[in-house]
């Protein structure tokens, strides 16, 4: 478990920082994977159960997300650098701050143990989710960052130990493949009728 | 009761799906639409608990809501036909364009009716995820760039909102422990639950789905959003959807400590009123101007469940009497800017020496969304304001009062310009029957609840306040 959470960290991390789109796309396969493990240890519940959701979060999360952003890459033929509003020496200190605070966050709220690490590695994950939508101008990188955020709700309720009926759970997955589908098409869109994914300059709706 | 209720908005879906021609899959929503609306009348004449297994469950205060969905629904599934008819007519879009706005508009209608019907807050959750998720393809319905523009801001604004409420969620399993997180089980078991947990829960509930319902300063995407929209759309969006926002925050009320929530509240209530009062005044669009109206509106009715006391019934009515006049004006705007060929408020001048009943119906509509009397939301506003005073809240009062004010003074100043200027010589459409009709129900009805407060309404609505009543 402990295992799990700090590679789900370090992927993390390492996107928040890589200035490429395609390792950050494997990256984020790779935490699918991991969250799928995450059922079968966590909480004690039936097999069939884990077995379903384990699969249902590799298939959303490794598979289908990866799948459609891999595709808005190549169908858009954007480069292959993920342009931040940030530098990233910037980018590397705000991130090592969130990791921080939000490690003193979880201890302030009395966590222990295995519990702590891995809520402070999810509101990491949501931290640095957060910072790729703000701070960076291609709309696949938004992407990246939502499911990062998403990734590091996940991570943080199966370290609270949440636990929802199974047809909300796969709900829960369905929701975000579709946000992920549609966010996926509109990308394809906004290209062609803006002939450029730089979200800096899609802005003629204003006051 | 419930199935009945699903299967309405899944068979206008079916046959959206199977039509060939936009009349067909217009009268679909309209046939589902309706047999929504009576399932809900028949649901709310006679106040009863509805359950199916235990995920969904509907009781008066999710019926009160769902009243307003269906009615609202099925006034502008009446006026969507009218209004796409128009604009194949002009070539501002094609068939197979207002087919999909059928296909979509009754998803996401679906996932409303799952929203007020849900019982466990987890599947209220995915629900409302959903109805963002549905509702983004009306948005970028014509395929311009604005609404590309204002779909994208839409999606991950909103998603983002709704994660932060997926957080509130978790922290709300963690205090409640074993007790379920259904709407029922949690505010018995209110006062054994973790304190320090819930009251997070509830900050998150309020940022994230206070996001979806445009409380400011979490408003940005709304005004873009709204106004990209069809018409039809944009009124379902501003009447319907954001109430679905506030039940959801509603249903987790009774298991929060009052002090600590009215104050999140009136803080938000307020920031909602004062931020379109200073934007209002410098609007050129006609659909952004309602849709600022709109972050206004939810915030007087979060402002009046935070007050508590008489204020909360207030809010309540205010959420209805919000629904109606918004509802109206932006069908009538649709109407106008299709027949001006333009969003721009400049534009648009001399409507009621052109043809009177718009005139009307867009005077009608303003005075009422302003709270002005004969107007059902002139009683609600002032209920708030009473219970404000009467709750001790003196400042804050006095500044919704003001904030109140220069809104009427601006929504006046545009109001009169468009109504009452010089007109413009042009060639007179015939006026469209299907879109003024829906527009004459809900001005009247707006009427109806200004002179004259069914009072079995409002003694309704006074039990359902202390159904949301903080612990």
């Amino acid at each position: 478990m402990n295992t799990i959470t700090v590679l789900l960290l370090l992927l993390g991390l390492h996107m928040a920082v890589t200035e490429r789109i395609r390792p950050a796309i494997h990256s984020l396969a790779a935490q699918g994977i991991l969250l799928g493990l995450l059922p079968f240890l966590a909480a004690p519940v039936p097999a069939w159960r884990a077995a379903g959701l384990g699969l249902a979060t590799v298939a959303v999360k490794s598979v289908a997300i990866p799948l459609i952003l891999t595709r808005a890459v190549n169908r858009l033929e954007i480069g292959q650098e993920s342009e931040s509003l940030l530098s990233t020496k910037t980018v590397i200190l705000l991130t090592g701050a969130l990791t921080l605070s939000a490690f003193v966050a979880c201890a302030r709220f009395g966590l222990s143990g295995q519990d702590r690490l891995g809520a402070a590695a999810g509101l990491t994950l949501l931290f640095s989710g957060l910072l790729m939508m703000t701070t960076r101008v291609k709309a696949v990188s938004q992407v990246i960052g939502f499911v990062v955020l998403e990734n590091g709700i996940f991570l943080f309720g199966a370290a609270s130990g949440s636990d929802f009926t199974l047809p909300i759970e796969l709900g829960i997955f369905l929701d975000l493949f579709v946000a992920v589908f549609l966010m996926g098409i509109l990308m394809l869109k906004i290209q062609r009728a803006f002939t450029h994914m730089d979200v800096r300059k899609i802005h003629t709706l204003k006051d | 009761m419930i199935p009945l209720l699903l299967i309405a908005p899944l068979a206008g879906l079916i046959m959206a799906l199977l039509s060939r021609a936009p009349w067909q899959a217009a009268l679909g929503t309209v046939l589902g639409s309706a047999g929504l609306l009576s399932g809900a009348v028949i649901q709310g004449v006679s106040p009863r608990v509805a359950a199916w297994g235990e995920l969904l469950r509907l009781d008066e205060l999710g019926s009160y809501f769902l009243l307003i969905v269906a009615g609202v629904h099925f006034l502008c599934s009446v006026y969507s036909y009218g209004y796409f008819r128009r604009e194949l007519e002009g070539g501002g879009i094609g068939p197979s364009k207002v087919r999909m706005y059928h296909v979509w508009i009754n998803l996401f209608v679906l996932s409303m009716v799952v929203v007020v019907c849900s019982h466990h807050l987890a599947l209220q959750w995915v629900a409302v995820e959903a109805t963002t998720l549905f509702s983004a393809p009306l948005i970028y319905l014509h395929g311009d760039r604005r609404g590309m523009e204002a779909a994208w801001k839409y999606l991950l604004i909103c998603s983002v909102g709704i994660a932060l409420a997926f957080l509130g969620i978790i922290f709300l399993s963690r205090a409640a422990g074993d007790v379920p997180l259904t709407y029922t089980a949690l505010p018995l078991a209110a006062k054994r639950l973790d304190l320090r947990f819930l009251r997070l829960a509830f900050l998150f509930f309020l940022v994230g789905y206070g996001t979806k319902m445009g409380l400011a300063p979490m408003h940005t995407w709304l005004p873009d959003a709204h106004s990209q929209a069809p018409a039809p759309a944009s009124a379902m969006l501003s009447g319907v959807l954001l109430n679905c926002a506030l039940l959801s925050i509603l249903r987790i009320a009774p298991a929060i400590p009052g002090p600590y929530a009215s104050p999140l509240l009136i803080l938000f209530g307020i920031l909602s009123i004062a931020v379109p009062a200073l934007l209002v005044a410098v609007q050129r669009d006609i659909k952004r101007l309602l849709a600022f109206s709109s972050i206004e509106n939810m915030g007087i009715v979060v402002l009046g469940i935070g007050f508590g006391g008489a204020a909360r019934p207030a809010a309540l009515l205010h959420v209805l009497n919000h629904s109606v006049a918004k509802v109206l004006l932006f069908l009538v705007a649709g109407d106008l800017i299709l027949r001006f060929g333009t969003q721009k408020i400049r534009h648009i001048h001399g409507i009621l020496r052109e043809t009177p009943l718009r005139g009307v119906l867009l005077f009608g509509g303003i005075l009422a969304i302003t709270g002005s009397p004969p107007f059902g939301a002139f009683w609600s506003e002032f209920g708030i304001l009473v219970g404000g005073i009467a709750g001790g809240h003196m400042a804050v009062s006095l500044a919704y009062l003001v904030l109140l004010a220069i809104l009427f003074g601006s929504f006046l100043m545009y109001g009169s310009d468009m109504v009452f200027g010089e007109g413009v010589p042009r060639k007179l459409a015939v006026p469209e029957l299907w879109c003024l009709l829906p527009a004459c129900v809900l001005l009247l009805a707006s009427l109806w609840l200004g002179l004259h407060v069914p009072a079995g309404l409002y003694k309704t609505l006074e039990r359902l306040s202390t159904v949301i009543a903080f612990s």
